[in-house]
């Protein structure tokens, strides 16, 4: 099985089409040193054009990653053959530094239902999103990781959720995207702590980290924090990021951000402090 | 699995508008009940906004409120299928046809929707190569009329019984939006990519039974000879030589 984890040890960004000539303009100025993009692989299942074109230059230029939403791993039903075949056939076009998807559920018989939703934290999914890990890995011939959920949802189950996500990924001898703000996030809506999962997720199967910003939404005096990509990464999670790195060393750093795209030096700028971070944990690890 | 499989379908029920408290079994706080309405908003709010990107005229056309009423129930009708929703609305225009609010009051917008739809194909359509005048280099001229080139994979031929593609044209073009007469009749057109441009041209009932003819594989003789039966004048040269340049045949290598 082929591994991934081959993602520079520096940040990246969630690569927006409104970004395509910045992306290409920082290549040409050489100040994309480490920088690396992530897509999501469904924007990019079309047969050609301009989008698919943009992507052969940004491919052609940085490492790149693939980073699912729609196998619906979590669900009760086995990835579906047909999407796989699609991600198989970027895969090969691409050979992408990583592939990734996400401990969630997105389709029940014939309903896509666009969304990342929570599976039951129980056994049974254990078993169930093992193996539907490993067939997406046996599919593609290559390792992919997973990503823990944001949750917004309290669910009854006879795990907990970081055992289904870590678990899981051993089965299936995946490895771990660990996004900080969905932990932080998690913490707030469904309680535990973001320590509880610091503590749980062993750093040395992590192979790429997400940051991201998230909204607060009041609803009738719950606040519920939604894992909206929407704002710049709060001061919280560059915290519990800077405790991960300074225990787990450097690791390939996503900025993610969809919606309220900002101008790309902002998303750059994010990915500066990420990297700033990593460089002094190097530091401190080399002579400390 | 049964009762596990249980908690899909009740979930699945509550996205589709269902009743929240069917999944309270399953909840360990039953105070989040009011919270699956988060999940219900981003089913909808994310099938919405991928269709807002596909569907620009008729969004600008009808505004945000009307067409989050038309997705909702294109939603409930024709939920997606599959995970990639760059394919997902292909039904829409067939659907706002058959929804009879939408064709009471605003019967120039199914064939509006399926403008926009054509635009959004030829986006993506394959990376084909289109017929060149090098291509023909080697073809005797006394058998180039016998030639049947057929149609570059991203050409839609469209035809409208009222005036849809100059109100598309003006919505997807103008900033200030331009008054469309609607009683003028029928519109032909037709939407393609150059290399990675697209392109659309409103033509008249004659080029459109010519390029009709040549997608159906027939030889460029044999469509003169049916648009010729409606225009007496049509030109093969000038037409063969207009649309090769436009480049809406196909390559001939790699048909």
């Amino acid at each position: 099985m082929k591994p991934t984890g081959t993602l520079p040890l520096r940040a990246g960004l969630g690569l927006k089409p409104e970004h395509y000539q910045n992306a290409l303009d920082a290549a040409e100025k050489a100040a994309g040193g480490g920088l690396w993009f992530e897509v999501h692989p469904e924007n990019y299942m079309i047969d050609g054009g301009p989008r698919l074109a943009w992507l052969d230059a940004i491919a052609e230029r940085y490492p790149l990653s693939l980073h699912g939403v729609g196998l619906s791993l979590g669900g009760p039903e086995k990835p579906d053959e047909a999407h796989l075949a699609r991600l198989k056939k970027l895969v090969d076009r691409y050979n992408p530094a990583s592939v990734s998807e996400h401990v969630a559920w997105s389709r029940l018989g014939s309903t896509y239902f666009a969304d990342l939703l929570p599976p039951p934290p129980t056994r049974q999914t254990l078993q169930t999103l093992g193996d539907h890990i490993a067939r997406t890995q046996d599919y593609l011939g290559r390792q992919i990781l997973v990503e823990n959920p944001a949750l917004y949802l309290s669910l009854q189950g006879d795990i907990s959720m970081v055992q289904l996500y870590v678990e899981a990924a051993q089965m299936a001898g995946a490895g771990l995207l660990f996004d900080l703000n969905n932990i932080y996030v998690c913490a707030h809506n469904v309680g535990g702590s973001t320590q509880d999962w610091l503590e749980a997720v062993p750093a040395d199967q992590v192979g790429e980290i997400h940051l991201a910003g998230y909204t607060a939404q009041d609803r009738e005096g719950d606040e519920v924090l939604i894992d909206s990509h929407g704002a710049p990464i709060s001061g919280a999670v560059w915290a519990l990021y800077e405790s991960f790195i300074t225990d787990a060393g450097p690791k390939p750093t996503l900025i993610e951000r969809d919606e309220n795209i900002p101008p790309f030096d902002e998303l750059m700028k994010e990915a500066g402090q990420a990297n700033t971070i990593m460089d002094s944990v190097a530091r401190d690890r080399q002579y400390g | 699995m049964a009762e596990q499989r249980e908690y899909y379908e009740k979930f699945a029920a509550v996205l589709r508008g269902g009743d929240a408290s069917e999944l309270g079994p399953w909840l360990a706080d039953a105070n989040h009940k009011e919270r699956l309405a988060i999940h219900q908003g981003n089913f909808r709010v994310t099938a919405s906004k991928a269709m807002q990107g596909i569907y620009k005229a008729v969004h600008r056309l009808v505004g945000d409120e009307y067409f989050e009423a038309l997705m909702a129930n294109f939603l409930a009708d024709q939920p997606p299928k599959t995970a990639t929703l760059t394919r997902y609305g292909e039904g829409f225009s067939d659907f706002l046809r058959a929804f009879a609010p939408v064709q009471e009051d605003l019967p120039w917008l199914a064939p509006v929707a399926s403008l926009d739809w054509a635009w959004f194909a030829a986006y993506g359509a394959k990376n084909t190569p289109a017929l060149t005048a090098k291509d023909l280099q080697g073809v005797a001229a006394e058998l180039l009329p016998a030639h049947a080139p057929g149609l570059h994979p991203s050409v839609h031929l469209m035809r409208f019984s009222v005036t849809a593609y100059s109100i598309w044209r003006t919505n997807i073009e103008d900033e200030d939006v331009q008054a469309v007469p609607l009683e003028t009749g029928q519109e032909w057109a037709v939407v393609w990519r150059e290399n990675m441009q697209i392109r659309h041209q409103g033509i008249m009932r004659a080029q459109y039974i010519f390029l009709d003819a040549i997608g159906d594989g027939q030889a460029l003789v044999e469509a003169w000879t049916a648009a010729r039966q409606h225009d007496a004048q049509f030109d093969l040269a000038f037409e063969f030589a207009h649309w090769l340049n436009a480049g809406v045949f196909k390559g001939e290598k790699n048909g």
